[in-house]
């Protein structure tokens, strides 16, 4: 009796171990930790968005009917984070540098810069993590404009460029058309 | 056998078994009433616990007060739970046909699971916790509840946040807890809804409308 219930702990404590390393997920390749950000403390703008695959599959068992196109794009990706943190004298120092710290990691991990854009006070940088020559990673999209605010997006996940235009094409979204387009002559 | 029949014993034994049949009959009769007040009284025990506000806009009110001290008042607070919303439900289906009301009024019912306001007004304040600190501590608060924020928004003295449970999947069952902090004025809305209906009601109101190209 004792022998099985020896047995039996040590089964339940393995299987434990086991479902652990299963379920803990390693991030993918795509992710980027852009870290935490507080609210200006001004009352500037904060906008934070975080959206994961959980809720994602959500929203495509949504739109697959009414949208299919949507839910298509939608069915690749993994999450979607988007920071958009106003700018005032007392954060735009350290979140310029901070910015700078980013693209200078995202550019020693292996991403590839496909567009840069600096016009109008602003800096612009679109990033690319590609997966061989048909799919892309991840995507992150760095803008600074240092009267204005920083944003940051990192959309995770199996992003077709066709797809990305397609989308911009069908709903009249330039920046997406003009991504899109940039990811396919990079591929 | 009349001997018998007379017999002193026989006509104890005769006089104990009529009591002991009575004796049965009142033992089933009590549990009877017994089980059918039990059940009534849980019904109406859980019909009230079901307009308590729920246990994700509690943590959320909790964590916001601690977060913005002062003296807070409500204005409004209720909930109703998955209960009184089935009999809500199951009403309207009955009298459907009597009550004049638009068919898209029977997609919002049939969507309605449960759902918890909150209306709070502070009158005196205390020296609160800057915006990012109340965040965080909301958050840690859904957190050990398996929600998690999907939306952050923060603009002068305005600040909304949206939570979703961890492992959303099922449009039958979709949740979502709202907070809204204005100044001295907190809205909590936490919904538990069935997505089925409204996307049934959004598809036959799209196919009608053009799409921007």
């Amino acid at each position: 009796m004792r022998t099985f219930q020896r047995f039996a702990a040590s089964s339940a404590i393995a299987l434990a171990c086991l479902s652990f390393q299963v379920f803990a997920e390693e991030p993918s390749a795509g992710f980027v930790d852009f870290g935490k950000f507080t609210p200006p403390s001004g009352g500037g703008q904060f906008v934070e968005v975080n959206v994961k695959s959980p809720l994602i599959g959500m929203v495509i068992r949504l739109t697959e009917k009414a949208e299919p196109e949507v839910a298509d794009l939608l069915r690749g990706l993994h999450s979607v984070r988007v920071n958009v943190i106003g700018l005032d004298d007392a954060n735009r120092a350290e979140l310029g540098e901070r910015l700078l710290k980013i693209r200078a990691e995202l550019e020693s991990k292996g991403w590839e810069r496909i567009v840069t854009v600096q016009e109008k006070g602003q800096d612009v940088g679109v990033y690319l993590k590609q997966r061989g020559e048909e799919a892309v990673e991840g995507v992150v999209v760095t803008v600074i404009e240092p009267n204005k605010e920083a944003v940051l997006v990192n959309v995770v996940g199996d992003i077709r460029p066709e797809k990305i235009a397609l989308l911009g094409e069908k709903f009249g979204i330039d920046p997406l058309k003009k991504l899109g387009d940039a990811t396919k002559k990079k591929s | 056998m009349n001997a018998l029949a007379t017999h002193p014993l026989a006509t104890y034994a005769a006089a104990t078994h009529s009591t002991a049949r009575r004796g049965f009959r009142w033992r089933w009769l009590v549990l009877t009433i017994g089980g059918l007040t039990t059940l009534a009284a849980v019904f109406f025990i859980t019909l009230l616990l079901s307009f308590r506000m729920g246990g994700e806009a509690r943590a959320v009110r909790h964590a916001v007060f601690a977060a913005a001290p002062g003296e807070w008042s409500p204005k409004i607070e209720l909930g109703v739970g998955r209960l009184p919303a089935w009999i809500a439900r199951t009403g309207f289906h009955l009298f459907e046909s009597r009550l004049n009301l638009p068919p898209e009024a029977r997609f919002g019912v049939d969507a309605f699971r449960s759902a918890d306001v909150g209306v709070y007004q502070r009158r005196r304040s205390a020296a609160s916790s800057s915006p990012g600190a109340m965040f965080a501590d909301v958050d840690q608060a859904m957190d050990e509840r398996d929600w998690e924020p999907v939306v952050a928004v923060q603009e002068g003295h305005q600040s909304v946040r949206v939570f979703v449970p961890k492992n959303v999947s099922n449009i039958r069952d979709a949740q979502a807890c709202v907070f809204v902090l204005e100044r001295d004025e907190l809205v909590i809305v936490s919904a538990r809804l069935n997505l089925e209906p409204l996307l049934e009601l959004a598809s036959s109101k799209l196919h009608h409308l053009p799409f921007p190209r």
